[in-house]
């Protein structure tokens, strides 16, 4: 038997109903809701069809603890299950190996699988999701939505309730969704006074054509006006079985991180009847997290370590094919751009290999990047003032003091004061074991886009940033290659 | 040059972020749209 975890999001409109905004597969259940978790449904399915094994397919960094929730619970409540087994997916895995099913057996998947329709069609792309309501004539279960493709056509339901937010100055008309990359919003209003239907007009004549765009109403309900945050609904569940049954696990309603802004909330471009809205504003307009991953590279402005001298640096967006740039020859690493194979690497303690060398590269390939919704990551190192700014995907070489172990983590999974430090590669070969405790990690929104730069290095797939300067002797983090998967 | 911040993020406010218990009719409503979907998705895939 199998079962897929999914989180479905919904908003409250202008008329009290809800909507269904979107389905998720690969979904990470927010702390607030996993002591409510309920899986009496699944117990019932494993302990009425003598299943003996339960096996959950998992990613780190979105799933762990979720998973021990469910070993626990299994352990519990289904007493013929004589094992439990799980398959850890790396975090880039669009096609886990998923174990054979039979009849004694629960398979549960909590990551995607670009195999699974309900993960490919309807999780990833919100126009099917939404077209599958719309085909069945049930739109009023769903946002009113704008959308043209060649493939689908021209699908126009916004109507009635389209401008209803313009009594609010800084509450957005519209949400324009790029349906092909994730958690990347527009939010427009209508500045003019020529009437919804204008502004619907000048809507969409703005819209990129090389974009699968999605444009919906932006709902809002009163209610929101006494707490000053808009809220979501959300459920997570299990479909499983052949017959796809259906069990809820939690529900609840949540709201944004931050206050919904009561000022000016448009650029103020002349002459433009729907403004866009500054994108600093996604996590006041939306309930979503800050999501892992989401940005690789290291900040325009950030320094890397050139040849020469200790202090010989530049900054990245200055570098272009054919800089060399220090390196580092970590005897033992895996000389590989498959970022699964340089996630799994990792050597037992903290000291450098005395076999290793320092070394140079020369840059083969850049590229950039703008983070979604103006949001960044940054790290400090003990001892310093300065920030680091890197992606939260972007690959670091830590020592963790709990595992005792080396290896390259995202930005996004290094905790502050957890006993994790950079290696001061510098004093090496003198000193091949000064560590530097990484003291603070914080994610932030720019008053500005931000600017990602991936360095592809060779031969030694790493180089160096500066990550802080204690009197006059640098510290570099070393940064594993990040044009990963080319 | 450090970018010009406009918001931190406190981590173990979003990671403690609350929820409060839904309303029976908002409640019956998701189980609706949920239903629909599962037999909207049987009858074009199964």
């Amino acid at each position: 038997m199998k079962g897929t975890l999914i989180s479905s999001d919904y908003v409250k409109d202008y008329d009290g109903t809800l909507k269904l905004i979107e389905l998720n597969t690969d979904t990470q259940v927010y702390t607030s809701f996993t002591s409510s978790l309920d899986f009496s449904d699944i117990h019932s399915a494993v302990n009425d069809n003598s299943i003996t094994e339960f096996h959950v397919v998992w990613k780190e960094g979105l799933h762990r603890s979720l998973k021990t929730i469910i070993s626990e619970s299994i352990s519990a409540n289904c007493p013929g299950v004589t094992t439990f087994s799980h398959t850890k997916v790396s975090k880039e895995t669009l096609y886990p190996v998923v174990p054979t099913d039979n009849s004694d057996k629960f398979i549960l998947r909590l990551a995607y699988d670009e195999n699974a329709i309900l993960d490919s069609t309807y999780a990833k792309k919100n126009i099917n999701l939404y077209n599958l309501y719309v085909s069945a004539s049930e739109e009023d279960s769903i946002p009113e939505f704008y959308y043209s493709s060649s493939e689908i056509g021209v699908i126009d339901t916004l109507s009635s309730s389209f401008g209803k937010n313009s009594v609010y100055d800084y509450i957005p008309d519209t949400v324009l969704r790029d349906d092909d990359v994730q958690n990347t919003f527009q939010f427009h209003k209508d500045v003019s006074t020529s009437g919804s239907a204008y502004f619907k007009s000048a809507l969409l004549g703005q819209l990129p054509e090389d974009k699968s765009n999605i444009l919906q109403h932006y709902c809002f309900h009163s209610s929101s006006l006494n707490t000053g945050r808009v809220f979501s609904y959300r459920e997570y569940g299990v479909i499983y079985d052949t017959d796809l049954k259906y069990t809820k696990l939690s529900s609840g309603r949540v709201k944004a991180l931050f206050d919904f802004p009561t000022g000016s909330i448009v650029k103020s471009e002349p002459n433009v009847a729907a403004q866009a809205t500054e994108g600093k504003h996604f996590y006041e307009y939306t309930t979503k997290q800050f999501k892992k991953y989401m940005s690789d590279g290291v900040l325009r402005d950030e320094e890397v370590l050139l040849t020469g001298s200790a202090d010989n640096y530049t900054h990245i967006i200055s570098a272009s094919a054919g800089t060399v740039v220090s390196s580092f020859h970590w005897d033992g690493l895996p000389d590989s751009d498959d970022i699964t194979i340089v996630d799994e690497w990792f050597q037992t303690g903290s000291e450098i290999p005395a076999t290793s060398l320092h070394s140079t590269a020369s840059v083969e390939g850049l590229r950039s990047n703008f983070s979604p919704n103006q949001e960044g990551t940054r790290f400090k190192v003990s001892g310093s003032s300065d920030w680091t700014y890197v992606g939260g995907k972007t690959r670091v070489l830590v020592y963790s003091q709990a595992n005792d172990t080396t290896s390259f983590i995202p930005l996004d999974d290094i905790t502050p004061n957890a006993g994790l430090y950079v290696h001061n590669i510098a004093a090496f070969p003198e000193n091949n074991n000064e560590l530097l405790e990484i003291t603070h990690v914080e994610n932030f929104i720019s008053e500005t886009r931000l600017e990602y730069i991936e360095l592809d290095v060779e031969p030694d797939d790493v180089f160096f940033i500066k990550s802080g300067d204690q009197n006059t002797r640098f510290v570099s983090a070393l940064i594993h290659n990040i044009f990963l998967n080319k | 040059m450090d970018p010009n911040i406009y918001r931190i993020v406190d981590r173990s406010e979003q990671i403690n972020q609350s929820k409060t218990e839904l309303t029976s009719e908002e409640q019956s409503a998701i189980s609706g749209y949920l239903a629909k979907f599962i037999e909207h998705f049987k009858h074009q895939h199964l």
